[in-house]
């Protein structure tokens, strides 16, 4: 298959999920510079939980808890809810170039890669006599539950797709960590953990190597991308970006546990790809500060302080304008919109 | 964009420099608002600075009284110095939801 581009298969055995984190954004921003290879990267876990870019750790993980068992608690560089990962699961990241690619596959933007890598994944479940369904936005269920979620960042040029697939990971020990707002399945009639995810290997209704599942997981990706792969190590340089990284950002507690700005005022919706919370602080009928919190989907993370920043010093219907004339994805503007305009001071203080 | 739905209003009032007890009574309203999507507004005052909003009839009527923290559902006062029971406040959200929202505080 001489036409297909090569990219590198990578499994660096890096265990330690603040670590993991550099080693994903050192590979994001060499892809984007050009001196790093488009990657498929597979890995396994110590037991930890991750959170999402624009959730605070203290809303949707059990802090006490997680202190208790000695679980480390980290930022992740993506959007997407709160996971708890530990060596019964796996995950794989994708990191390429973009536009070449949706051209290359004939995709119409990154929203679709969701779904053709949700079947591969299908794929890798029937194999083990599982029947399972792409679930939009990012999921893949067995019979309603969980099995499989992913997440998208976009950085320059680069685009990283990743995904996590649970085969026998300890759920218990999930449910006791994660305390994600009802909200986020408020409409799909269940709320605890156990109800809404399921491991592989339990739905098989045998035990299951994840790293057999794995093996078998990145011959697949590899025909969902049209790609050869070819195994190799990090790069120099990509070893020093991870050390810088894991130094400055992923192991410091101003990444991830970061202190929200005192707001005044607080909304929540549910776009389609998540829950948006919308803090803000307003004078004189003016918007001074806004934050955005939640699980929601938005390829590139910067947009959304971009916006932000721009919303700054505008009344309710026009910051809802700019808001709705945004980058951002469909569903995430038009409810940051209305929330704006929700959220605006219902009348004067006098 | 789609239209705007009218919310019903939670208030609590809290010191500046927010004590523990005021940060827990906000986390709790905070994760009301998350529970119940499209249905809640929540409004934190600071004592000793005028609200930069209009507040409830409730809210105003109990005014000299309160103390510090305090909530409010719907004008109606749930919290006055101590943490109340969570399930208790989220009682009192529902029953007031479940009235038309011709009945809930501007």
């Amino acid at each position: 298959m001489p036409d297909r581009p090569t990219w590198r298969l990578l499994v660096d055995g890096v265990r330690e999920p603040r670590r993991h984190f550099a080693v994903e954004e050192a590979i994001l921003r060499g892809v984007d510079e050009g001196t790093s290879p488009e990657t498929l990267r597979l890995r396994r876990f110590d037991p930890s939980v991750w959170v999402g870019v624009f959730q605070d750790p203290a809303e949707d993980v059990d802090l006490d808890a997680c202190r208790a068992i000695g679980l480390p608690v980290v930022r992740r560089h993506n959007p997407g809810g709160a996971v708890y990962q530990d060596d019964g699961s796996f995950c794989f990241s994708a990191s390429f170039r973009l536009a070449p690619l949706l051209a290359r596959l004939g995709l119409s933007g990154p929203d679709e890669i969701y779904r053709s890598v949700g079947l591969a994944v299908a794929g890798a479940c029937a194999r083990y006599g599982v029947r399972a369904e792409v679930s939009p936005v990012n999921d893949v269920t067995l019979g309603g539950r969980k099995v499989y979620g992913s997440a998208q960042v976009q950085w320059g040029a680069a685009f990283a797709h990743s995904g996590t697939l649970l085969v026998r990971a300890d759920l218990d020990r999930m449910a006791r960590v994660l305390s994600p707002s009802r909200l986020k399945y408020a409409d799909r009639g269940f709320i605890g953990v156990r109800e809404r995810v399921v491991n592989l290997a339990e739905a098989a209704g045998r035990d299951l190597d994840p790293d057999e599942v794995m093996g078998d997981l990145a011959t697949r990706l590899g025909e969902a991308f049209q790609v050869c792969l070819d195994p190799r190590g990090l790069l120099p340089t990509e070893e020093e970006a991870i050390e810088a990284l894991h130094r400055d950002k992923f192991s410091r507690d101003e990444w991830n546990f970061p202190v929200a700005p005192r707001m005044r005022t607080l909304v929540a919706a549910r776009a389609r790809s998540g829950v948006v919370t919308l803090a803000t602080r307003w004078e004189g009928g003016k918007l001074q500060e806004a934050q955005v919190r939640g699980d929601f989907l938005v390829p590139d993370p910067n947009r959304v302080p971009r916006l932000l920043a721009r919303l700054a010093g505008h009344g309710a219907a026009a910051a809802a304008g700019i808001a709705s004339g945004s980058d951002l994805p469909e569903d995430v503007r038009s409810t940051l919109a209305r929330l704006l305009l929700e959220s605006a001071p219902p009348g004067d203080p006098s | 964009m789609t239209e705007p739905v009218r919310r019903m209003r939670l208030e609590v009032l809290v010191s500046f420099m927010p004590t523990r007890k005021c940060r827990a009574l906000v986390a709790m309203c905070e994760d009301l608002v998350r529970r119940f999507p499209d249905e809640l507004r929540l409004d934190v005052y600071e004592v000793g600075s005028a609200p930069r909003v209009k507040v409830t009839r409730g809210y105003a009527a109990a005014d000299k009284r309160k103390k510090v923290p305090s909530a409010f559902v719907n004008g109606l006062q749930v919290a006055d110095g101590e943490i109340p029971d969570p399930s208790f406040v989220e009682q009192r959200v529902r029953e007031e939801l479940a009235r038309a929202p011709d009945a809930w505080e501007e």
